[in-house]
This record gives structure tokens, C-alpha cells and sequence, in this order.
């Protein structure tokens, strides 16, 4: 685990960044991958709530009470998770957030398609004309998962790893 | 370019975390706001309330109702599945149009049914929606359509007549 008072005892005041490794460039690689597929699966569910809001209530996860609420305000997580990836802004709490809502997708799907349910995913098209999840989905969100899990890592242990072996 | 070596405190973090949760919550909600037609925060979700025409008419049709009709051998049945489930088993002398195909093999079921029959969609169990989008589409192409609720689980449950495409599954 990370331990933030040795971190600010070591008194490194040098950038890790000023050389290139390849986990640096791990790291900025899956944040910009990452970032376009959040922007991109949230566009389509920003411009068409109602549509969005019939997805959240196919999984039959959510009471009914909730699920408008989740259809209006998640698109606009994943754009600003999307944005955050690109700009490096508000990270590592983007990173935490991001690994934490693709584990929880990944975990929904693979549910449903083990209870046997026919559904969309909605994953990036609120159109009823997408095939059903499957196990493409489900191998597809743990790649993304697992990219958003190195961001974790790199942010927390990887990055700081790097910085005691320079000395 | 940041200094990845600065890993912020956990209270640093947390903020983060709450800043992301709280600019989504503002344009979520005041996006919605500002729509010509915002999206209701809370709606019925009900199966019977998705059901519901504009007219005020329900389109659902509970399990005993079904049989009766199937009894009287005055209704149509059509599996809203894939053909592969449909294949598997489906209700005796069902059609299949598959919702997700529909655009493409509609026609070809179309002269199958009889404007004057109606016609009972159906589809997996009560978490399947294939059968009511499908009852909404047969309905905008002029049917009188129905949606038994319960699905392929409530009839297989009840032991009515099914039938597979090769036979084997038969139970009359």
C-alpha cells in the first residue's frame, strides 16, 4: 500500500517525468485511449435520455425511482471522466472512479447474461438495433477495466516505484 | 507536463472525486432542465404502464388470459426471440420475427398473420422487452397486438404446448 509519509519524507523533488519510460508511456497512452471511449459512450446517451433511461430499466437492476436519475446524470460522468483522462485533470481520482464504474458495468452485464436476459448493453448506442450483449461485451469492458486499473497502479505504486529506484 | 511523483493526499483525492460527481450531477440535471422535453426525475416503470397506449389502453395480457386464447385457438402467437431460442422451443404454432431482424423479415412474415387475429407477442420472461417493442411496431403497422407478460418462462412453467423446429422438444 501506498505510504504518503514516506513519500513526502524522501523529499524528491525531481519529475520522473523528465524521462520517458515505457510504464510513463503506458500510463498516458491507456489515460488518452480510455478518455475517447468515455467520450464517446456518452454522447449518444446525453442527446437521447429517454432512450438511455430504457436501457437502465431493461437490466431491471435500479427500483424505477432511480432509474431517470441514473439515464440523466451518468452520460455526463463518463464525458467528464472522458475529458479529465484526456487533461490529465483531476487525476488520480478519475482513475479511482473510472476502474470503479467499469467494474460495476462488467459485473451488470456479466449478471445478466448469466440470469439469461436478451438485452442491450447500451454500452456506446441507446438504438434498439444493436445486438444483445454477449461475451464480446463482456471480454471488451474488462480490457477497458484493466486499462483504468494500470492508471490506478501507475498513480498510486508504479510512479512512485519508479521515483525510489532513481535515487 | 504534471509531476507524477505528486500524489495527492486523500482528502485531495476525495475531492477530486466529489468535484467529477458534482459537475455531472449540475449538467445532468441542468441539462435536463433546460430541454424542450426533460425527462421526468421519476417515472412508472411498470410493466403495465410501459404497456399503456396513448389512448389509455393496455397491452398486457397476463398468463390464465393467454391460454384461454390459445385454447380457443383465436389468437396468433409471435416469439420476439432470436430464431436460435426459437428453434430451441417456443409456443405451438408460433411465428417467429425476431425484434432485432424485424426491419428485414417482416415482410415475410406479414402474410402470415390475419389482420382480423390477434396477435400475442411474447419473449423470454418478464425482464424481456423484445415483445413489447415489437407489440408497438405490429401495432403501428395496423394489429391488434397483445403482450403476454409472463414469456417463454411462464408458459414453459405452466406446461402448455411448445414445439421445437426439429421435433424433438414437442409436448402437446
Amino acid at each position: 500500500m501506498y505510504n504518503f509519509k514516506e513519500n513526502r519524507m524522501a523529499g524528491n523533488t525531481q519529475s520522473p517525468t523528465s524521462k520517458i519510460s515505457i510504464p510513463l508511456i503506458f500510463y498516458h497512452g491507456a489515460r488518452w485511449i480510455l478518455g475517447v471511449i468515455f467520450i464517446y459512450a456518452s454522447y449518444d446517451k446525453i442527446i437521447h435520455p429517454f432512450d438511455f433511461a430504457t436501457v437502465v430499466n431493461n437490466y431491471q437492476l435500479l427500483p424505477g425511482e432511480l432509474v431517470n436519475f441514473t439515464a440523466l446524470v451518468l452520460p455526463w460522468l463518463e464525458l467528464f471522466m472522458g475529458i479529465c483522462l484526456l487533461t490529465g485533470w483531476l487525476m488520480p481520482g478519475t482513475a479511482i472512479v473510472s476502474t470503479g464504474l467499469l467494474f460495476i458495468f462488467t459485473m451488470i452485464i456479466y449478471y445478466n447474461i448469466h440470469r439469461g436476459l436478451d438485452i442491450n448493453c447500451g454500452c456506446f448506442s441507446t438504438s434498439e438495433d444493436t445486438m444483445p450483449a454477449n461475451i464480446f461485451t463482456i471480454t471488451r469492458d474488462t480490457v477497458f477495466l484493466l486499462l483504468s486499473f494500470y492508471l490506478c497502479w501507475f498513480s498510486f505504486i508504479g510512479s512512485n516505484r519508479r521515483r525510489r529506484t532513481a535515487f | 507536463m504534471k509531476n507524477l511523483n505528486k500524489i495527492p493526499s486523500p482528502k485531495i483525492i476525495c475531492l477530486q472525486i466529489l468535484i467529477l460527481f458534482s459537475l455531472a450531477l449540475m449538467a445532468g440535471l441542468g441539462g435536463n432542465f433546460l430541454r424542450s422535453a426533460p425527462l421526468a426525475l421519476v417515472q412508472d416503470w411498470s410493466v403495465d404502464a410501459q404497456l399503456t397506449t396513448e389512448d389509455g389502453h393496455t397491452m398486457a395480457l397476463g398468463l390464465d388470459q393467454a391460454i384461454a386464447v390459445f385454447n380457443k385457438k383465436s389468437a396468433l402467437f409471435i416469439d420476439a426471440r432470436d430464431i436460435s431460442k426459437f428453434n430451441q422451443g417456443h409456443i405451438k404454432g408460433a411465428l417467429n420475427l425476431p425484434w432485432h431482424d424485424v426491419q428485414e423479415q417482416f415482410m415475410a412474415v406479414a402474410p402470415q398473420i390475419d389482420p382480423s387475429d390477434l396477435v400475442i407477442t411474447y419473449c423470454d420472461g418478464n425482464t424481456c422487452t423484445l415483445s413489447h417493442d415489437l407489440a408497438f411496431f405490429l401495432k403501428e403497422m395496423g394489429f391488434n397486438v397483445k403482450v403476454m407478460t409472463g414469456g417463454w418462462d411462464a408458459w414453459l412453467n405452466a406446461e402448455m404446448p411448445v414445439e421445437s423446429i426439429n421435433g424433438d422438444n414437442e409436448n402437446v
